[in-house]
């Protein structure tokens, strides 16, 4: 048992640490005392401007502009704390109970200044630093400002300090101005609209006073984001939705660029940045913080059959000639499933124009769950659109796996019946909606939606659009089907044949287990080399007839004031 | 053989004190008192720390032989498990945090690897394979639990654990040219595992052999630390005196960096003084491990003696610069419940080797 190994590295480690500062307390002391008498370095932080967001005009959607504020530096009060706060408090006005709390709030160490009346009017702010002389400071901040309420906080989301992550870092003076971005495109793009904090270094006497200027580190403003939105389609967008619980969605059917997204009911985000109604917003029973686009899901009904349409062609299963008889439902099993109405012999485009359902529980029956779930899977349902804003779901594309799985029962027949008019357990965002109806207005394209263009003068590299690989001939056809919705009086959409747009597309109506359905619209226009994919999503709006009337105040608005 | 253990015990309540002065000085910012929970915290931690040594002092250490593999098995699941659960700091995930105390499982793992390898080097009789079975098998299981301390991310304590492993081995009587080479092979590999360092690591090192390419980054942390040291000069600038201290030029200054407020307010007196109550520690240390009934006791004690010896060197090293920054605690000293805790529970198998002899 040999401890001498141990024992000399012991000994030859102890001699190079007391060495070492032997070194530098006796033969170097001198010169790092007179180092540590003059050579005080301060770091004073001060926050970066965050880059502004601008929409595809170039009108500015959110920005940040100065707030002042009334700062003290702990160490430099000379009076007692309490008398100090009495009279802050009676040249102000403001309760001293108010000002010793914000105080509390913001103290990081006694030689950074802590602000302890926030956001006052300049004019003001010098007025009180003149009467207590030298005793405080004014200090100009970014605040996020958005130029409206409530028509972007769902795509924009908001800003936030970012004091949490620097909880355990604050005391020793580390920039605790850093503000990150929460949900919307505040959050996608944060790394870009960031910017970098500067910091100037200082130097200060042994009494915490400034007397020298060592340097500074440039602060460096976030980079500018420009949207695909138009502001005056978004505008139009949010008033169409007034008085309703639903999502508008306008797109560019080339490209994927959003043009309006609006989910209503939305909430002000300025006034829930300051605090305000901010509980009333977070209980208010319509979740107006939901972005009901992306974030919620919901049964398709029938905005499902033109992909079942098109699937029943590709499969071969139907030709264009292929009827089937609507006597107002089928009997299947014990269950009766019904439609609208008694349609009588039906073609497909007939059926898709008069959505019969008969014609589609037919075509369920003859392609089977399985393939159901594959063309569903094959048009991406199942997953998300990858759009440019964080917290998107994804669909939900039942099959046999899946309901054993989750629901410990098998298959059944009425499942299928229910799955072929977009009902039961299938659901999906209405983003994906819109994207699923506009592989007919592509002509057989899947695009990926976004929201940002531009950052700076750069174009943001976007997912190009997926081909379907499926015949054009039977696009065309399900298209005709599609326009006839519009163009036929027995139409479900024939009210929006009079704006002229030749609009063509699909309404839906599904039911939700409460006595109100929810009311779908998706289409497309103008027929030829269509350009505009629309989607109305009514939640709990009682029939897809009110969501025509929403699409058609949009459209003719539209029209009116020639916004496209 | 009492004697040692008195020693040790009187050296450890100088040690108390000291680090008691230090904290309550640290914790001030220009005459005021702020963050007196630390404070408190620490005295409390102090006094429970003594009942686990009085606790720890009675089991017979020869449980640490039977339970070696269960305490290393132990360790890792904690290792894994932070990674999950852990509470995270700064892009860093090693703390459980339960009921306001905090738990770094690290501390454990660096004891459960201190008995594995005592187990490990216990040489009861004439093997073959020497080297797979003694020396590779060990070096092994230790990489593991590196693997997942070094990924928390905390490269320091991890390098700690492989140098446990050298020291111990070097002190056995299995021949030392195996470890020579395992020394060489990876010095001569180290350069490749740069790029496995997060960026953080990367930049303390480079500011290690550079401070001033960032004065105002990491290299702030380091330059403020040798100010501090070296103003004290010979007598120090006295209790509550220390300007780089009081002023707030100093990060970390309770945990990581308490010798830099010792230096600077004691000057090199208190430095040496320290520096002698250590090696007065670990000399007794040594002395029970030469004393020690059975070669098992003699590697846990030795263990004990490396562990307390690597904490020392690597954190008074890295405030004054001669070592990275690495953020390990200095012993008995720095604030720090787990750290403070495992201490204490070595000391503790300390004292019951000494136990087991008389």
């Amino acid at each position: 048992m040999d401890t001498r190994f141990l024992h000399r590295i012991i000994l030859v480690g102890f001699f190079i640490l007391v060495a070492t500062f032997f070194c530098y307390q006796i033969q170097q002391g001198d010169y790092y005392l007179e180092k540590a008498r003059n050579n005080y370095i301060k770091i004073v932080p001060f926050p970066s401007m965050r880059g502004r967001i601008l929409d595809r005009q170039g009108k500015v959607l959110a920005y940040d502009s100065p707030i002042f504020t009334i700062a003290v530096v702990p160490y430099q009060i000379r009076q007692d704390r309490d008398t100090f706060f009495e009279e802050v408090s009676q040249i102000t006005g403001q309760e001293r109970t108010q000002i010793e709390s914000t105080y509390q709030k913001n103290f990081l160490n006694v030689f950074s200044p802590v602000d302890i009346i926030e956001d006052i009017p300049k004019e003001k702010a010098l007025k009180i630093k003149e009467k207590l002389k030298g005793q405080v400071t004014i200090r100009a901040l970014p605040r996020r400002t958005y130029a409206f309420g409530y028509e972007y906080s769902h795509i924009l989301g908001y800003v936030k300090d970012a004091k949490i992550v620097y909880r355990d870092l604050k005391e020793y003076g580390y920039s605790p101005f850093e503000r990150t971005g929460v949900g919307g495109i505040e959050q996608y793009y944060d790394s870009y609209l960031k910017g970098t904090d500067g910091a100037d270094l200082i130097e200060v006497n042994s009494k915490g006073e400034m007397v020298g200027f060592l340097g500074k580190t440039q602060k460096a403003k976030g980079s500018d984001l420009s949207l695909t939105i138009d502001s005056r389609l978004q505008a139009l967008a949010y008033e169409c939705l007034e008085g309703h619980r639903g999502v508008l969605i306008l797109m560019n059917a080339k490209n994927g660029e959003m043009l309006a997204l609006v989910s209503h009911p939305s909430y002000n985000v300025n006034d829930f940045l300051e605090g305000k109604h901010v509980s009333a917003i977070l209980h208010d029973r319509n979740k107006p913080l939901i972005n009901r686009a992306i974030q919620a899901r919901y049964p398709p009904g029938s905005l499902f059959k033109p992909l079942l349409a098109l699937a029943a062609l590709q499969e071969k299963e139907i030709t264009p000639r292929t009827t089937f008889f609507c006597n107002g439902g089928i009997s299947y099993g014990n269950v009766f499933f019904g439609c609208t109405k008694h349609h009588g012999d039906e073609n497909i485009y007939q059926a898709l124009s008069h959505s019969c359902n008969v014609y589609f529980y037919n075509i369920g029956l003859l392609l089977k769950v399985e393939k159901l779930a594959h063309w569903a899977k094959l048009f991406r349902l199942d997953q998300e659109c990858f759009i440019d804003l964080p917290y998107e779901k994804k669909g939900l594309v039942p099959d046999r796996r899946w309901k054993r799985r989750k629901k410990g029962t098998s298959w059944f027949g009425g499942d299928t019946l229910n799955f072929s008019i977009g009902q039961g357990f299938f659901e999906i965002t209405p983003l994906r909606a819109a994207v699923m109806m506009n592989v007919f207005a592509s002509g057989g394209e899947i695009v990926f939606p976004h929201i940002g263009r531009l950052i700076e003068n750069t174009e943001i590299p976007h997912r190009s659009s997926i081909p379907l690989n499926v015949s054009p001939e039977n696009i065309a056809i399900v298209r005709q089907g599609l326009r006839r919705t519009v163009s036929d009086p027995e139409g479900t959409a024939h009210l929006l044949n009079e704006l002229g747009l030749k609009i063509s597309g699909k309404t839906g109506t599904a039911q939700t287990g409460r006595e109100e359905s929810h009311g779908w619209f998706a289409g497309f226009f103008p027929y030829k080399g269509s350009e505009y994919t629309i989607c109305v999503f009514l939640e709990y709006g009682k029939s897809s007839a009110v969501a025509v009337k929403v699409a058609y105040h949009f459209l003719e608005q539209l029209k009116e004031k020639d916004l496209l | 053989m009492k004697k040692n253990a008195l020693m040790i015990i009187g050296c450890v309540l100088i040690l108390n004190v000291l680090s008691i002065l230090c904290l309550y000085s640290s914790l001030h910012q220009a005459g005021e008192f702020v963050h007196k929970d630390i404070f408190y915290k620490q005295i409390v931690w102090i006094a429970v720390s003594w009942i686990v040594v009085g606790i720890v002092g009675f089991i017979n250490y020869r449980v640490y032989f039977d339970f070696s593999f269960i305490i290393y098995g132990i360790s890792l699941g904690l290792l894994i498990a932070v990674k999950f659960f852990g509470r995270e700091v700064m892009g860093a995930k090693r703390w459980f945090s339960f009921l306001g105390v905090n738990f770094q499982p690290s501390e454990f793992a660096k004891l459960a690897i201190l008995i594995l390898l005592a187990r490990f080097f216990w040489l009861k009789r004439e093997e073959r394979n020497l080297f797979l079975k003694k020396v590779m098998a060990p070096l092994g299981l230790v990489f593991v639990s590196f693997l997942l301390i070094f990924t928390q991310p905390d490269l320091g304590t991890g390098l700690v654990c492989v140098l446990l492993f050298f020291i111990m081995g070097f002190s056995s009587r299995i021949p030392k040219k195996y470890f020579f080479v395992l020394l060489i092979s990876g010095m001569i590999l180290a350069p490749f595992g740069w790029n496995v360092l997060k960026d953080y690591q990367k930049k303390r090192l480079l500011v290690f052999l550079n401070p001033n390419i960032e004065p105002w980054g990491a290299g702030y942390t380091i330059i403020q630390s040798k100010i501090a040291i070296g103003s004290g000069r010979i007598t120090g600038k006295g209790f509550l005196g220390g300007t780089q201290n009081q002023f707030n030029f100093l990060p970390e200054r309770h945990t990581d960096f308490i010798f830099t407020v010792l230096a600077e307010e004691w000057g090199f007196l208190g430095g040496l003084f320290l520096v002698i109550v250590y090696y007065l520690i670990l000399r007794n240390i040594l002395m029970i491990a030469r004393g020690a009934k059975d070669e098992f006791g003699y590697f846990l004690a030795i263990g004990v003696g490396s562990l307390y010896f690597l904490h020392i060197f690597v954190n008074m090293g890295m405030t004054m610069g001669i070592l990275p920054v690495v953020g390990i605690p200095l012993l008995f000293l720095s604030y720090g419940g787990t750290h403070m805790m495992m201490t204490f529970v070595l000391l503790g198998i300390v004292f019951n080797i000494t136990r087991q002899q008389s």
